[in-house]
């Protein structure tokens, strides 16, 4: 019976891709319930499945139609993989649920259908780069994911939005192309696509130090595409535009889960295709490292400059991208893990920080710009109190997500070496006052009333839906800052799978 | 006591104060009955726990891996909680008179503050004390913006940049003492590891002391002061409580946490962080003496006063000898009571006359004599004039100074002279002007230039940013010859008369408090 648990990964990902086309002949409402059914069943499907595999003491490998490697296809699923997959259905849910009743004002009824095929479709490629243990089927979907979103973007067909859509796709293709070019280098030097094979030969070549050479370019190649597809400075120019010009279900669901798939995407192709200490031995940590502190730098001065609330989320994201990239930089196992879980907090964070923008700005006569905004948090209650959780997560206030990734990243900054250990404290440090000074500055307006002016009308209702998406989403914020033990302990034994 | 019962004072006003965020208490009466027993049932139940503390058995959380909340209730934190708990009831009192605006939200804010700043006072590790530090933060910014007009929201926009950048350093500080200490745990000594004072002394010093500048924002350590004096611009209450005790305390306190407590004197005595902190202190204690006879804002003035007093506090602290740490405890208890009642007097004059400038005090004494008499009383004893408290506190940390052999304490040791002597200058100018105002008759009335200097010092401290500066000047500069007795109501006079009492009590009396204090400073009580 348990055994049955192991189809489950296949079963999400079949499901999604499935329903994608069969939403193309649906109405906009039908699409709307088999859309959310899905993401609602892969989530539970996941959920079990991270249960099962957290009682298993390694991962399980699933073939495909049972075809060995070379042929059939496989996926390998751990603790990580399934964590990920829960959470990132989550996720989903929520910002669907949360954005729904602005999507219906968006986009037109018409193309209704169109906006589900393209999550069913994400989420399906979301789900297959978790989970597939072959670079190949990894590019596959690393393609699909960026036409996916794509159409997330430009589905409100504003000019604007082509326009990001346009600059979205040109960089995304190109970042796709390094990838592919990495991948063909390692098939050609290892003769493999298998993730795990791939890595057993790099072990050689490293060992025999025959390609070398080869090696270093396929993985500055792979960094480099994945930096520019998760909008990594420098090649973060695509994201604003496209984060706050799109409608409020997209905008965090293309902040929050599209720039993760790929960046756990990479997580993989380190830990598990090169092997990390091979990755070290290469540079490229140290690369990611200051690339990751400058982006947590520049990215808040460029949000502090904003005025409008969409884009300061949006820029917000480079900096946390940062984040990441330099805790992957750290060079140490410690630094993965807080990488790890920042993908979690700030995926959560963000995604409600979006939903509760679109929630103010619905108040705000649709504007996001903060003079109009002042007060808005008094109009829309539970879109007030979201925007608070989310930012104090992000400054890193104690009890908060953002704290605990704070906390891993700067004890894992201990580990490494000097000169990383002080810079890494110090630009934390400096990057929670930028944060604090725009997130707790927009919070300020959020809640200040025009000096003049007393709004009277309180009238407003969110809607039962909005108010159930947001308490969930504060939720979740609040169990990562404070019951984050059993999750760290799971990343962990989950990245220890990897190796 | 179960050590359960550490959690009534932080969580009972927490939650009061949350409830009556979320279900707004209409009637004044009724709203001012529940807040007042709120905060006394939480201050008789620090009291209770004063008198009969909890055993070592602490209250822990686990929170993400060996983070751990932990309230424990020692000496250090006694102190503190001693002083939290006699002044809130009375600043609640204060508050009942002196808010007319948005009551029930200024109130919400007030009691969780009360909840909030327990937390740090019960803090038994680092992470618990600072989370408690960052939540302060972020709930007295609404109090500060109270007024919601352009200059207060500018105001708590500084004081949130200040805040939130200080505990980012401090947060340094936490993360050193997790990966090199034994334990997060307060403890009388310090916990760093044998093994990481030799081998990263340096980074350890360099970590330490950008801590200390860290968690100095919230203590007003020059060049991180700047916050305070724009503050000002918070109804009295707050700023009086507040940014007279409860905040800028808790700076001081985490500072001699960290120092005591976690890095441990015998690491840090002698080395060339001690120096550091001790000169910015000593700049301190001097800046805040000149700005404060400069400024002509009264409770800007004050608040300068406050800059120049807290950096006393860190003075004797990190002097980093027994005696150093229990001056620093007089001295914070001691400030607290004084400025604390020159704020409240300060306020009450604002509030009744509308007077804000220096030069419209002339002849203020007989419109509120009861209100300026005080202000004497305390003014005095903040200059350090025996038989009053703060001759006690200043003496403690002369005699602190000179006994240690630290070559640099005798420069605090001057600046303390120094500043001493301008206290009396800014603190005496305005009782003067208010009992003598025969003094100044031939006065020239303040005239264009004066108003404008007055009011760029006004503008550069709270700076617009969109160029809108309210002119706050122009119905007070009228020649207002008006000379008629000022009603000031019971909320306000009853608190003063309380806290002047304590001022001349523990100016005659400090005896077992200073060995009370003596005792947890040499580490003999926990």
């Amino acid at each position: 019976m348990m055994d049955f648990f192991r189809n489950f990964p296949f079963f999400c990902i079949m499901l999604a891709i499935v329903s994608g086309p069969i939403s193309s002949v649906l109405s906009g409402k039908v699409a709307r319930i088999v859309s959310l059914t899905v993401v609602s069943i892969c989530g539970i499907l996941s959920g079990l499945t991270l249960w099962y595999v957290i009682g298993l003491d390694e991962p399980f490998i699933y073939k495909m139609g049972r075809f060995p490697a070379p042929f059939g296809n496989e996926i390998r699923v751990g603790i990580l993989e399934a964590l990920m997959a829960t959470f990132f259905c989550l996720i989903m849910l929520l910002s669907l649920t949360g954005g729904m009743k602005y999507l219906k004002k968006d986009v037109p009824e018409e193309k209704m259908n169109l906006f589900f095929i393209m999550i069913n479709l994400l989420l399906a490629s979301l789900l297959s780069l978790i989970y597939t243990n072959d670079m190949f089927t990894g590019y596959v979907f690393v393609e699909i994911n960026t036409i996916a979103a794509c159409g997330l973007i430009m589905i409100r067909g504003w000019g604007r939005n082509i326009l990001a859509a346009t600059k979205y796709m040109i960089m995304s293709l190109l970042g796709s192309g390094l990838v592919v070019i990495s991948i063909a280098i390692l098939y050609g030097i290892t003769g493999h696509l298998l993730m795990s094979n791939i890595h057993e030969s790099v072990l050689l070549i490293v060992e025999l130090k025959t390609y070398t050479e080869p090696l270093i370019v396929a993985v500055g190649l792979f960094s480099v595409g994945i930096a520019i597809k998760s909008a990594l400075f420098p090649f973060h120019a695509w994201l604003p535009d496209a984060y706050s010009y799109s409608t409020c279900s997209s905008s965090a669901i293309l902040s929050s889960l599209v720039s993760k798939g790929y960046i756990f995407f990479l997580l993989k192709f380190m830990c598990r295709v090169i092997g990390f200490d091979v990755m070290k031995k290469t540079g490229a940590d140290d690369v990611m490292f200051l690339f990751g502190i400058a982006a947590m730098l520049i990215g808040s001065i460029d949000a502090i400059q904003q005025t409008d609330m969409g884009r300061m989320i949006a820029y917000s994201s480079i900096a946390q991208i940062g984040y990441i990239y330099m805790g992957f930089g750290l060079g140490v196992e410690a630094g993965l893990v807080a990488s790890a879980f920042h993908i979690l907090a700030h995926a959560s964070a963000k995604s409600m920080l979006f939903v509760s923008a679109n929630g103010l700005a619905e108040v705000s006569g649709e504007s996001m710009n903060y003079r109009d905004l002042r007060g808005a948090g008094m109009r829309n209650r539970s879109a007030g109190v979201g925007f608070i959780v989310g930012s104090l997560s992000m400054v890193g206030i104690p009890l908060f997500a953002g704290f605990t990734s704070k906390v891993y990243f700067a004890s894992a900054a201990l580990e490494g070496v000097r000169a990383k250990q002080i810079i890494t404290l110090v630009a934390l440090a400096i990057s929670t006052i930028l944060n604090a000074m725009y997130f707790i500055r927009m919070t300020i307006s959020v809640y200040t009333p025009e000096m003049n002016e007393q709004y009277e009308d309180r009238s407003f209702r969110a809607g039962a839906l909005y108010h159930l998406s947001m308490a969930l989403f504060i939720l979740i914020v609040l169990t990562l800052g404070i019951l984050s033990n059993p999750i760290v302990d799971w990343i962990t034994r989950g990245l220890e799978q990897f190796s | 006591m179960s050590a359960y019962f550490l959690l009534i004072p932080i969580l009972l006003p927490i939650i009061s104060g949350a409830f009556m965020g979320i279900h707004p208490i209409k009637q004044d009466r009724r709203r001012n009955l529940f807040v007042f027993s709120v905060t006394f049932l939480t201050s008789c139940m620090i009291a209770a726990l004063l008198i009969n503390p909890p055993g070592a058995d602490d209250l822990t959380l686990q929170l993400a891996g060996v983070l751990e909340i932990r309230f424990r209730l020692d000496g250090c934190g006694m102190i503190f909680a001693g002083l939290i708990a006699f002044l809130w009831p009375l600043a609640v009192i204060y508050a009942f008179g002196y808010i007319e605006r948005r009551k029930n939200t200024f109130l919400t804010f007030y009691v969780i503050t009360y909840g909030v700043t327990s937390g740090i006072v019960f803090a038994g590790n680092l992470m618990t004390m600072y989370m408690f530090y960052e939540l302060l933060t972020i709930v007295t910014i609404p109090l500060v913006m109270h007024e919601l007009d352009h200059k207060s929201v500018v105001a708590a926009r500084k004081y949130m940049k200040y805040s939130f950048g200080g505990a980012a350093f401090g947060f340094l500080a936490f993360i050193v003492v997790l990966k090199y200490g034994n334990t997060l745990d307060f403890v009388y000594g310090g916990v760093l590891r044998n093994d990481a004072m030799l081998q990263h002394r340096t980074f350890l010093l360099l970590i330490y002391t950008i801590a200390v500048f860290g968690f100095g924002v919230k203590a007003a350590l020059f060049p991180v002061h700047g916050w305070l004096p724009a503050a000002s611009v918070a109804p009295t209450p707050v700023t009086a409580l507040l940014h007279a005790v409860a905040v800028v305390k808790a700076g001081a306190f985490a500072i001699i946490r960290i120092t005591y407590y976690s890095f441990g004197t015998d690491f840090l005595k002698g080395s060339v962080s001690q120096n550091i902190i001790i000169c910015a202190a000593s700049l301190t204690i001097l800046y805040g003496s000149v700005k404060a006879v400069k400024e002509q804002h009264c409770k800007r003035r004050l608040a300068y006063s406050t800059v120049s007093n807290l950096s006393y506090i860190i003075l004797a602290a990190a002097l980093m000898t027994e005696a150093g740490l229990q001056a620093g405890f007089l001295h914070l208890l001691f400030h607290g009571l004084m400025k604390i009642t020159l704020f409240y007097c300060m306020g009450v004059i604002m509030l009744r006359t509308g007077k804000k400038y220096l030069w419209e005090m002339n002849g203020i004494g007989r419109r509120v004599p009861l209100i300026m008499t005080i202000y004497t009383i305390a003014g005095t004893a903040l200059i350090g004039i025996p038989p009053l408290c703060g001759f006690i506190s200043k003496w403690h940390i002369a005699e602190a100074a000179i006994a240690s052999d630290n070559p640099f304490a005798y420069v605090g040791l001057g600046a303390l002279m120094i500043s001493a002597f301008l206290t009396a200058i800014y603190i005496m100018e305005l009782v003067i002007r208010a009992w003598f105002p025969v003094l100044f008759a031939g006065e020239a009335k303040p005239d264009g230039p004066m108003i404008e200097a007055a009011n760029e010092a006004d503008t550069m401290t709270v700076g617009g940013d969109d160029g809108t500066t309210d002119v706050v000047m122009a119905d007070a500069l009228l020649p207002d010859d008006d000379t008629s007795r000022i009603k000031v109501g019971w909320e306000m006079t009853a608190p003063l008369i309380v806290l002047t009492a304590a001022i001349i009590f523990f100016g005659l009396y400090s005896g077992p408090l200073a060995e009370f204090i003596r005792q947890v400073a040499a580490g003999i009580r926990r």
